[in-house]
């Protein structure tokens, strides 16, 4: 069932924008997806080479997601910044000071873990999102983006704490982008600490999230019910 | 009789609690109940009450028959999205008189008194940052106190921490007066995390063997400005305490009194903000130190959050407002 023609004539320019960043982002993952899936199953599951097929494409669209962060702060999307930047903020951090800047995490088993729960994820939301622009989402759709996550969160989640734990030893050894004491701003950073504490941070919070999602499980595909 | 209808948990869907509305005044309302069967429900809810009962009566009630809601807990209001009631209205000011009339109850779930909050969430500060002071092993190691002498900036910055949060504690036993008893016990969790988290961060700094002083000159001023800001902030409490005396509710637009700190009441609503955040740029420069700074930042974002509501809530209770900004004069 197309959308209507009325419906895409009457769309403001901010959410044209949406509906073009969404639909690129979903095709980007989905070459991401693909590309992973072809690596695991042609080369039957050794991860040799699985970052190098995979990171250039990952990289781009991960970073991309910044922009949701500005999405949410001009209010083009519902979402409230205090939401968003978490989630970008974590993704980026396994993705730029662990996956891409330490080696033997491509040899993690974490890596394709979290490749296929990301590019799942991500295939099915930013096509949610497009399609609810256009009000056509088919309720495939919906169902899969609160249902799948029940197993790609955790998967996801595992995936990323396993490819930290494998980078830790190198950023310590050689204090990667950390700095120290005596400087003229009198301030630290030391990245090995802050990934600990980022590890840490994900007790609380993943539970939360994953209840949160479950919530909107039943209020999304519960209402739906209700219609039918 | 009117029932009392409550939303969200530990209650799923409507709780039914009988007021047994009585009788014993006869110039009460227009129920049409005859005293035979409301002496029953009397004697079954053992609660009784009338057009004259307050809010608060009924959350008393409603306490009698869940224990675990105390009147603080609760927040009772007419809309079930609607806002909060007062604890001194009456049923028969908000026109509760029937049996179809509903008044919803909302679990604000567990509650802490504030003076409990304040005390954890200040003298934590105090205790944290002159432990890290004496640069103990646990963040520096061993022999960190020999390595360095600590620096005439560093026993300045302990000194102007401790006097911030001492006054602090002291403002909320003897100046400040509040206007709920409670508040919410995950909010204690999460206020003594920023304190607290923050206060490590900045002390472990500032402390450190390897801290590096900005110019005496640089120390001398700002210190002189971090004092300056605390006597501000302490005038505008003190003004603030003034302006409301004990047991009056009568809301009154704040105005400079006789202490000249106070005069910043005509540039912003919130001088109070205006000024502590004035005391911890003082602390940034006095220690030149970038963790402070973050710190000073993080205080400014909430305090404008707070600022800017408390300023659109004056503008909307007083048509004759005078023009102030928020927080920032002319800017915010």
């Amino acid at each position: 069932m197309p959308p209507k023609t009325q419906d895409v004539a009457n769309l403001s320019n901010g959410n044209i924008y949406l509906v073009f960043y969404n639909v690129f982002l979903s095709l980007g993952w989905l070459i991401v997806l693909i590309q992973t899936l072809h690596h695991l199953v042609y080369e039957a599951g050794s991860l040799d080479g699985l970052w190098e097929s995979t990171s250039s494409v990952l990289k781009i669209f991960q970073s991309l997601a910044i922009l949701e962060v500005i999405h949410a702060a001009v209010g083009l999307v519902p979402s409230s910044v205090a939401m968003v930047i978490p989630q970008v903020t974590s993704r980026l951090v396994i993705l730029w000071p662990v996956l891409c800047a330490v080696n033997n995490t491509h040899s993690s088993i974490g890596l394709p873990m979290l490749l296929v729960a990301w590019s799942v994820t991500e295939v099915i939301r930013y096509a949610y999102y497009f399609l609810s622009i256009l009000k056509h989402v088919p309720s495939i759709l919906t169902f899969l983006r609160y249902t799948l996550f029940i197993v790609l969160y955790p998967l996801g989640v595992t995936g990323e704490l396993l490819c930290l734990y494998a980078a830790l030893p190198t950023v310590a050894k050689t204090r990667m982008y950390s700095i120290s004491m005596p400087n003229a701003l009198n301030a630290t950073f030391d990245l090995h600490s802050t990934l600990i504490v980022f590890a840490l941070l994900y007790l609380p919070v993943f539970p939360m999230l994953y209840m949160h999602m479950f919530a909107q499980r039943k209020k999304v595909l519960g209402k739906s019910k209700k219609v039918d | 009789m009117p029932r009392v209808a409550s939303l969200s948990q530990p209650f799923r869907g409507i709780l039914e609690f009988d007021i047994a509305y009585g009788t014993l005044d006869p110039k009460e309302g227009s129920h049409k109940k005859p005293s035979s069967s409301v002496q029953s429900e009397v004697h079954k809810n053992k609660t009784q009450l009338r057009g004259s009962s307050t809010v608060l009566d009924v959350k008393k009630s409603l306490h009698q028959q869940k224990k675990v809601l105390y009147p603080e807990r609760q927040e009772v209001r007419m809309e079930q999205k609607g806002k909060s009631l007062k604890d001194s209205d009456t049923l028969q000011q908000l026109g509760i008189k029937t049996k179809d009339d509903r008044l919803y109850v909302k679990d604000l779930g567990p509650q802490i008194g504030w003076t409990t909050v304040f005390f954890a969430e200040y003298a934590g500060p105090l205790v944290i940052y002159l432990w890290v002071y004496q640069r103990p092993w646990l963040f520096y190691g061993d022999r960190a106190g020999d390595v360095l002498p600590t620096s005439l900036c560093t026993h300045i910055a302990a000194g102007c921490w401790t006097f911030h949060y001492a006054k602090r504690l002291l403002e909320t036993q003897f100046v400040h007066r509040f206007s709920h008893s409670t508040m919410p016990l995950f909010n204690l969790f999460k206020n003594c995390s920023y304190y607290w988290g923050f206060t490590a961060y900045v002390a472990y700094h500032i402390n450190h063997p390897l801290f590096t002083p900005p110019s005496t000159t640089q120390l001398y001023v700002s210190l002189a400005a971090f004092l300056l800001c605390e006597f501000g902030n302490l005038s505008i409490h003190l003004a603030l305490r003034n302006l409301r005396p004990p047991g009056s509710k009568e809301r009154k637009i704040p105005y400079p009194d006789g202490n000249p700190m106070t005069k910043l009441f005509n540039a912003v609503s919130c001088p109070n903000y205006t000024y502590e955040f004035g005391s911890w740029l003082a602390f940034t420069t006095m220690t030149q130190c970038l963790p402070a700074g973050l710190f000073a930042l993080a205080g400014f974002y909430q305090m404008a959050v707070w600022a800017l509501g408390k300023h659109r809530a004056y503008k909307k209770d007083f048509k004759n407002y005078p023009p102030r900004k928020a927080i920032l004069p002319f800017l915010l």
